[in-house]
């Protein structure tokens, strides 16, 4: 017997259906080899174990459970195609994080632009600027203007009075006026609106004072809350109101060579 | 030439009974009906295949309300898909296929989520399928019926500890009874895949049902 022969009527044995009969010489193969014989008898066994398996039965209600599926399917592809239209697919989340993403962007841009534009100007052209830079230049009498904190530059402009550093009240929502405010106490230049440009009117803190007798000089708008006007390049523009203080202010004014301190009474600066 | 007096004379072939005409017709030609609408031919169809198929996807599975779920979703697709349907091959073996890949999809689900089952106790600690079956129990049995349906739940089980790409082919083959050819077309598979699987198969299983040999 040889084992090329032995492989060859294993295969068949293995290749047959079941019940089948083999061939003549693998039944004349096989009375004569042990090893294949019981190679067969092992085969025939386990295939008779598995055949012998009985067929599961599929529930009574089967077809009317399938049809009920088919029917749910069908009401559900109904409702697909009305709110398809509604939808979420990820290309719309797609696209609406990139809309979104460039409206920040925008956003951000329009926010910080006015800010550093106004500040560039100043630098590049300080002489040229209102109130601001010249709070830097020398007095008349040719004595240095001491850095006092507490000294405001006054602009009026149409209908309203700005002051650059007044305290925030609303620090969150004041962002560019908060760093002016920062700028101006690290010694940097302040940024704010030209104002000469406009038409409205600008009284200059040394007009003002050089017309009064008395370094004291009222405000008509005392009384009622200070405002203040922050006008950006970029078109927008935002009012801060601080109600009007309830008690007497005190202001240190440059007059001559000799500085004046004086309390004013409640409704005169 | 012989005169009729009245129509009634006329001989007519005798009408077959409805049923024998639906299981007369082809499973492509009620197919065929059903893609135009006629309900009736789909049920025909699910009513000629529906143990079949819940009886293969059982062996499959070994879980019974697992595979009556899976067999009513193999009609769902069939349904579905009957305008795509070709008649190249046997419908049988469109039907098989769609059965198969859903037991296949089951199976994988089922390793994925770990679930405890009857096959548990056969399954190594690392979720590998390929350990001993328990030894089976010497003392004798005073009902032979017992000791057969023992031995078919030792064969069911025994099946369902095969890895799926080897069981779904010896279940092809050894309980449905198809030809090599018809498995090759319903796991796309080559015809001597399918054969070197179904002998790996009967080796794993020879393993595992030693006593019963």
């Amino acid at each position: 017997m040889s084992v090329d022969n032995c492989k060859s009527i294993c295969r068949e044995i293995e290749e047959s259906d079941y019940g089948a009969n083999l061939t003549g010489s693998a039944i004349e193969h096989l009375r004569g080899c042990r090893q294949c014989q019981r190679f067969y008898d092992e085969r025939l066994k386990l295939r008779q174990l598995v055949a012998n398996l009985e067929t599961v039965a599929a529930p009574a209600d089967f077809d009317l459970r399938v049809r009920s599926r088919i029917a749910n399917e069908r009401v559900g592809r109904r409702a697909e195609f009305w709110s398809s239209n509604f939808t979420f697919g990820i290309p719309s989340v797609a696209l609406a994080s990139l809309v979104l993403l460039i409206g920040g962007v925008f956003a951000l841009r329009t926010w910080n632009a006015p800010t550093s534009k106004t500040v560039a100007k100043q630098s590049g052209a300080p002489e040229t600027n209102g109130p601001g830079p010249q709070r830097e230049q020398p007095s008349s009498n040719g004595s240095a203007a001491r850095p006092n904190p507490d000294r405001r530059d006054v602009a009026t402009g149409s209908g309203g009075t700005s002051e650059v550093t007044q305290p925030d009240r609303k620090p969150k929502r004041n962002r560019p006026f908060r760093s002016a405010v920062a700028s101006s106490k690290n010694g940097g230049r302040v940024a704010t609106r030209e104002f000469s440009s406009t038409l409205a009117p600008v009284i200059k803190k040394e007009d003002a004072v050089a017309s009064l007798e008395s370094p004291v000089f009222p405000i008509e708008t005392s009384s009622q809350p200070l405002r203040l006007s922050l006008d950006y390049s970029g078109g927008i523009s935002r009012t801060i109101s601080v109600p009007a203080l309830s008690f007497g202010s005190e202001r240190v004014l440059v007059r001559g060579s000799s500085s004046l301190v004086k309390s004013s009474p409640k409704g005169a600066w | 030439m012989e005169t009729l007096s009245s129509i009634d004379e006329l001989s007519f072939p005798v009408a077959l009974p409805q049923e024998l005409i639906a299981d007369s017709t082809s499973d492509h030609a009620l197919l065929e009906a059903t893609r135009t609408g006629d309900e009736d031919a789909f049920a025909e169809l699910v009513s000629r295949y529906r143990n079949q198929i819940t009886s293969y996807i059982y062996r499959m599975t070994n879980d019974y309300d697992g595979a009556v779920d899976l067999a009513q979703e193999t009609f769902v697709r069939l349904y579905r898909a009957v305008d795509r349907y070709q008649s190249t091959y046997a419908f049988s073996t469109y039907i098989y296929r769609i059965a198969t890949n859903l037991a296949i999809s089951e199976l994988r689900k089922r390793k994925r989520r770990r679930l405890v089952s009857l096959t548990g106790f056969f399954q190594g600690h690392d979720g590998s399928e390929n350990c001993e079956l328990d030894p089976v129990d010497e003392r004798p049995l005073q009902d032979t019926e017992l000791v057969a349906t023992e031995r078919r739940l030792a064969v069911q089980r025994a099946i369902s500890t095969l890895p799926e790409k080897y069981r779904a082919p010896l279940i092809l083959r050894d309980v449905e009874g198809r030809s090599y050819e018809e498995i090759s077309r319903i796991l796309q598979t080559s015809e001597g895949t399918v054969k070197s699987r179904i002998s790996r198969a009967r080796d794993f299983l020879r393993e595992k049902m030693k006593a019963y040999l």
